[in-house]
Parts: C-alpha cells; sequence; structure tokens
C-alpha cells in the first residue's frame, strides 16, 4: 500500500503544482460560476428574469379564477411575470411577436369540465409557446402541468367522496355530489390552490438560484477534465518511459496501477474540495448538509474518476484521451443539464443522462442545497459509487493487458 | 562460483504467433563484477533483452536466472537487486532533481536517513549538487541523462543494467558517465551496459556479446573478438557525397584486395587483408566513379571490423 500511496501523492502533488491545472480546472469553474450568477441574475442576486406570460381566462367558474390566481402567489411571481390577455388570438399575436415567452388559455368551460357537470370531457387548456424561448417556455408547461395535475387530483377526490357518501347511506345523489363539493371546496379555502415549481425527481423548487445551480454544475463539468487529465498520466508516464521505469522497480504492476489510479481520485477529490469551500467562501452559496456534500463528493469524484480511467485504458495515445474526455464531457453536461436546468430537458434525455455522473451528481447536490439530509442522496451516491466500481473494473482489466505489453 | 546472470534460450516474440521476434534464444552467462556490453545496431534486441532480464517484459520463451531468482517465477526479487538506467530520460520534469531522486529511493524501499544521505550521496557524484532545487524540465540534456543515472544507483544495486545512457549527450557528459561507469564497477558492481558506440564497448567491457537482429553473434573479450577477424586491416574512406551508388560497394566488393565493404555517415569501410596493397585498387574504383575522398585513416582490426567481418554491415547502419 505504501507504494500506492507513493505515486498517488506523487500525482496530486504535481497536478497542484502545475499551473495549467490551477488555473484550468479551479479558477475557471469559480469565475465561470460568477459570471453565469451575474449573467443570468437580477443585479447579480442570483434569481432567474421573471419569465413573461400571458393568460386568457374564459371561465367564468372558480377553478379558472383559481389558475389564474396560482400564477400570481409570490412564489410563482419570482419566477413568472403574468399578465391577463383580453382574447386568445391577441395573446397568441403577442407570442408570435416575442412579447410573451408563453400563453395560456383558460376555456369557458374550464369549471365545468372539471367538475364533471359535462358527463366525461375533458378540460382542454391551451398553451401557445415561443420556440425560440425553450426554457423558459417549457417552465411555464411544467408549472401548468403541475397545476392543472392538483386540479384533477380534486375532482377525483370528489368522485371518491360521492361514492362513500353513497355507499354508505349518508346521502345520495345528487345531494351525495353537492357535499362532496362543498367539501373540497371547503378544503380550498383553507388550503387555496397552490402551484409549486417541480424538478422531475418531485421536490419543491423555491427561487431559482443561478448561481446556486451553476457552482455544483461547474464542478462537477470541470471535474470530468481534471480527473481525465490525471488518467491520462498513465499514457503520458508510458510515453515518457516513467511507468516503464515504475514496473522495474520492486512494485507490481498493481501496485503501480493503483497508485495511479488513487492519484487520479486524489485530484479531482482535491479540486472538488476546493470548489466546494472556495464557492461557500467567495459566494456564499449553500451546499447543505457537510456531511451529505462529503458523501456526494467522493461519489462522484469516484465515478467521474472511472470514467476518465476507462477513456485512459480504451485510448492509445494521451493525445486521444484529451479528445476523448473532452468529447464525453461535453455530452454529460448537455445531457445532464451541467448549463441549464434538467427539467428544461426531454424525459428521454433525463434518463439516457443517468448513465453520466454529471446527472446522478446534480440531482444530489441540488437537494442537498434545498435542505435534504446525508439519507435523501443516498439513491444518488450508490448509483455513483455502482458506477465507478463498474468502470473502475472494466478499466483495470484493459490497463493489465496493456501492462503487460510495455 | 556460479555466474550472477544465467541466461537460457531466452527469446520475445512480439504478438504471437506472427509477430516479430524480437530476440531469438540467446544463452550467456555474466560473472559478478564483469561489465559486460552488449553491442550492436539499433533494433538490434539489447534493450528487448534488458527488458526481459529487469523483469519488465516476459519472456515468450526460456528464462534468466538473476543472483539465483528467475525473471519469469521471481521478478520481484530480481527487481530488489539491480537498479536500471533506461535509454531515454525517465524523470518528472515537474519535480525537481531531489524530489525526483527522493521519490525513485522510496520507490526502491529507502526511507529516512538512508534515503536522504544516498539522494545527497548521486547528486554529488553526477554533480547536481547545486541544481538539487531546480525543476528537471528546466535541465539540459546531459544533465537530465546524469539524473537519470543517478535515479538507478540510489538503492545501490548488485547489478546495473545501463541501456545506451550515453545516446544523444554532450562530449563533457559522457565523459562523466564512462567514468561513472567505471567506478562504480570498481566498487563492485556488475555492470550490464548496452550501446551502439564500439568505442564505449571497447574502453569499458571485460567481455562483449555482439547482438545482431535478436541473435548473439560473438560473444568474448575485445583481444578475442578481434582476433576472430584474423589479421586484417580496417579502411575508413571519408567522402564529401552524403550517399553513394550501391554499385559503387559493388565493385569495391569484387576487388581482390578487398574482403568486406560498407557505408555509414558519409564513410566507406573496407575491410582488407593489408591496407597498402589494397589502397591503390580503392582509389582506382572510387575516383572512376566520380567520388571525392577527403580522408583515408587505416584501422588495426577492432569491434568496427568484426561487425563487419560477421554481418557484411557497418555497426551504424
Amino acid at each position: 500500500m505504501r507504494k500506492v500511496i507513493l505515486i498517488a501523492w506523487k500525482d496530486l502533488y504535481t497536478a497542484l503544482h502545475n499551473t495549467s491545472v490551477v488555473l484550468g480546472f479551479i479558477l475557471t469553474p469559480l469565475v465561470l460560476t460568477l459570471v453565469t450568477g451575474f449573467a443570468f441574475g437580477r443585479s447579480g442576486t442570483g434569481e432567474l428574469h421573471a419569465v413573461p406570460v400571458l393568460v386568457v381566462n374564459q371561465d367564468e367558474g372558480t377553478l379558472g379564477r383559481a389558475l389564474v390566481d396560482a400564477f400570481h402567489t409570490p412564489e410563482m411571481a419570482e419566477v413568472f411575470a403574468v399578465q391577463e390577455a383580453r382574447d386568445p388570438e391577441s395573446a397568441r399575436a403577442a407570442v408570435e411577436a416575442g412579447d410573451a415567452v408563453a400563453a395560456i388559455v383558460i376555456p369557458a368551460d374550464f369549471t365545468a369540465l372539471l367538475e364533471n357537470e359535462r358527463g366525461g370531457e375533458e378540460a382542454a387548456v391551451v398553451l401557445y409557446t415561443d420556440p425560440t424561448h425553450p426554457i423558459g417556455a417549457s417552465a411555464v408547461e411544467e408549472a401548468l402541468s403541475a397545476m392543472l395535475g392538483e386540479m384533477a387530483t380534486r375532482r377525483v377526490a370528489v368522485e371518491v367522496l360521492v361514492r362513500q357518501l353513497t355507499a354508505r347511506g349518508c346521502a345520495r345523489p345528487p345531494e351525495s355530489v353537492t357535499l362532496a363539493r362543498k367539501a373540497v371546496r371547503h378544503l380550498d379555502a383553507v388550503h387555496p390552490l397552490e402551484v409549486r415549481v417541480e424538478d422531475v425527481s418531485g421536490r419543491k423548487a423555491t427561487a431559482f438560484d443561478w448561481r446556486g445551480y451553476m457552482a455544483p454544475s461547474m464542478a462537477v463539468f470541470f471535474l470530468m477534465f481534471t480527473v481525465a487529465a490525471a488518467a491520462r498520466t498513465i499514457l503520458s508516464e508510458q510515453e515518457q518511459g516513467t511507468l516503464a521505469r515504475l514496473l522495474v522497480t520492486p512494485s507490481t504492476p498493481v501496485q503501480v496501477l493503483g497508485g495511479k489510479m488513487l492519484g487520479t481520485f486524489l485530484v479531482g477529490l482535491s479540486q472538488m474540495a476546493i470548489l466546494v469551500v472556495a464557492d461557500g467562501l467567495l459566494f456564499h452559496i449553500r451546499w447543505g448538509m457537510p456531511v451529505g456534500v462529503m458523501l456526494l463528493v467522493i461519489a462522484v469524484t469516484a465515478a467521474a474518476s472511472g470514467w476518465g480511467l476507462l477513456i485512459a485504458a480504451l485510448a492509445r495515445t494521451s493525445a486521444q484521451v484529451s479528445a476523448g474526455s473532452t468529447v464525453l464531457a461535453l455530452i454529460f453536461s448537455i445531457a445532464a443539464g451541467n448549463f441549464f436546468p434538467r427539467w428544461a430537458l426531454p424525459a428521454w434525455l433525463r434518463t439516457v443522462s443517468l448513465i453520466s455522473p454529471n446527472a446522478w451528481a446534480l440531482d444530489g447536490f441540488r437537494a442537498l442545497a434545498e435542505g435534504a439530509s446525508v439519507l435523501d442522496v443516498g439513491d444518488e451516491a450508490l448509483a455513483l459509487f455502482v458506477m465507478a466500481a463498474v468502470l473502475l473494473v472494466i478499466a483495470v482489466a484493459l490497463f493489465r493487458r496493456r501492462m503487460q505489453e510495455i | 562460483m556460479p555466474p550472477i546472470i544465467e541466461v537460457r534460450a531466452l527469446t520475445k516474440q512480439y504478438n504471437p504467433p506472427s509477430g516479430t521476434v524480437a530476440v531469438k534464444g540467446i544463452s550467456f552467462q555474466v560473472e559478478e563484477g564483469e561489465i559486460f556490453s552488449f553491442l550492436g545496431p539499433n533494433g538490434a534486441g539489447k534493450t528487448t533483452t534488458i527488458a526481459m532480464l529487469s523483469g519488465l517484459l516476459r519472456p515468450t520463451a526460456g528464462d534468466a536466472l538473476i543472483a539465483g531468482h528467475s525473471v519469469v517465477r521471481e521478478p520481484l526479487a530480481v527487481k530488489r537487486i539491480i537498479g536500471v538506467v533506461p535509454q531515454e530520460v525517465a524523470l518528472y520534469d515537474e519535480l525537481s532533481a531531489r524530489q525526483n531522486l527522493l521519490f525513485w529511493g522510496r520507490m526502491y524501499g529507502l526511507s529516512g536517513k538512508t534515503l536522504r544521505t544516498s539522494v545527497e550521496e548521486m547528486l554529488d557524484l553526477v554533480g547536481l549538487a547545486e541544481r538539487a532545487k531546480e525543476r528537471v524540465g528546466t535541465f539540459s540534456g546531459g544533465m537530465k541523462r546524469r539524473l537519470n543515472f543517478a535515479a538507478g544507483l540510489l538503492h545501490k544495486p548488485r547489478i546495473l543494467f545501463l541501456d545506451e545512457p550515453t545516446v544523444g549527450i554532450d562530449p563533457q557528459s559522457r565523459r562523466r558517465i564512462l567514468d561513472l561507469v567505471k567506478e562504480l564497477n570498481r566498487r563492485g558492481t556488475t555492470i550490464i551496459y548496452t550501446t551502439h558506440y564500439m568505442e564505449e564497448a571497447e574502453e569499458l567491457s571485460h567481455r562483449i556479446a555482439i547482438i545482431d537482429h535478436g541473435e548473439l553473434i560473438a560473444l568474448g573479450t575485445l583481444a578475442e573478438l578481434t582476433r576472430m577477424v584474423g589479421e586484417t586491416d580496417t579502411l575508413r574512406l571519408h567522402l564529401a557525397e552524403e550517399f553513394v551508388d550501391a554499385s559503387l560497394l559493388d565493385a569495391l566488393r569484387a576487388a581482390p584486395t578487398v574482403l568486406q565493404a560498407s557505408f555509414s555517415d558519409r564513410q566507406i569501410i573496407l575491410e582488407v587483408p593489408d591496407a597498402a596493397t589494397a589502397l591503390p585498387d580503392v582509389m582506382r574504383i572510387v575516383t572512376e566513379q566520380g567520388v571525392r575522398v577527403r580522408r583515408v585513416d587505416i584501422e588495426e582490426p577492432n569491434l568496427e571490423t568484426l561487425f563487419l567481418h560477421l554481418t557484411g554491415r557497418a555497426l551504424r547502419d
């Protein structure tokens, strides 16, 4: 084990004394976090600019009004700037002209349909969106879907209550229907219709903090480059002859390979640790429960190291590692939402992105920032450790074969 | 006393069964305290042989015993006994000279005072004590070569493998390394030295093995080897031209006073029974082909002559 630690320590020392590593992989993510915070935030406060949305409420019932009011809650006002429009045509024209990102048209019979007074018909809310603002449009769609889902749930609740009242002989239709509606309206009065923006994992979202989002995003994005650069040293040591020299010392190939792998992990871990601490100190970013953050940092570093080492094991030259890792890091970061929120991505891409450490890590870090405990991110950590184990086993097998060729 | 190195039919084929056979079943023994040189052109199989003897490459067939330990079955035991100075400089440019030696010393199991003493001793030995704190990346090629050399000596190995340690360095650093080799040997280290420089093999070696195309074609002391050539002289014609026509070499070989002819580094090298008799014939043939001769050297039998005699090619072809 001494030899393993010695090689790993040498790699860590040389990486941290390499100006390009410090500038490229530690300062750059910090600067990008700062810049994106200013770019997307309001006066640098880190909040998203409100998305302009028009609403046309043709419904005279209570549910149409409730839907409009839900967009005016203080929480939603942070995200959406909602104005009411006269008619569907003018709303649509405003979206086409780029004056609004989306327009919601609530039909005249919305309440009646939702309360099932028009036997079996579906209440269709129309949403016009501006395709040049996919993120904002997607956010409106998500929010609207959440609200309608809530309303549909209430409709089901009425139906269930009617059945229960009838079955137990407490009331008969239409009296049972009236009673059930009253009960649900009473609940509305106590808990007025509330809209929550939820990410794909279903956790409650508060005001969107771009800098808080970009800090882990940038850290994980650059982590992929860092571990690939560290893993690339296996190839560069082979090219420079130091790998052969290591192998003629009284050390086994497993010790040498273990040292290089541990070195890759330590370099990545150092980068993540520095970024987490620096983001906290410089930008006051809340990463969440320290134990949970440590667990996720270790897990994502292990998984990213696995990918870096696999690329190095598959490549024939250090230049191939650089090219391969850049492509992989970019694909992972785009698919997993390193540059824009994951909930804005199509569902299929969100699923595919789970092959990347980025997706699991960003979900975990976001949850921790929102107050989740270490147990809440257990799934993410476990997935990352399993990913690391699988990738390392493959990389070791490939490297051992290569070492026999040196 | 048994030999410290005993090589038995050592063979290395890359990518068997169809790949190149780099070393073809060579066998030899090295006595403790010898300087044993492998002489041969680039690609002859010298480095592959060293790689197998140092446990870096697994032989395809055969075995070698290093101080009684098999390189196939006990590579770690072998690695503890030997030191290796690789052909290419294998150091970390980002670390200082001292940090490099400390790292390699630890890799050989040294620690504490023993390590620190050995590092300072080696820095003194290779004349880099004054530059110990400087990054190796800032060193000249010669300085790197000397430090590369020192890194292989830190643990005071019984057997030292030196693979072309003087390639591409300035004459001063080369002289320093050759003197170091002699000094180490004087202190009792057995040295296996590979080179394609005939002069180095002649100056250093107790015995010389000549290797070509993976085969051991001659082995013995310098005197024994030169006797193999017989009483022949070497004529070395230094030319102005960079290349000569193959027909010129054919014409020279056809001359009754010439045994062998080859061309290398703007020189026509001829093995002749008697230089005085052969020279007029040689000059006539060369002049007829319009080749300008700038200088002629007449040499006694040496390893170059032997290689030419055995292979029909110059050592540096």
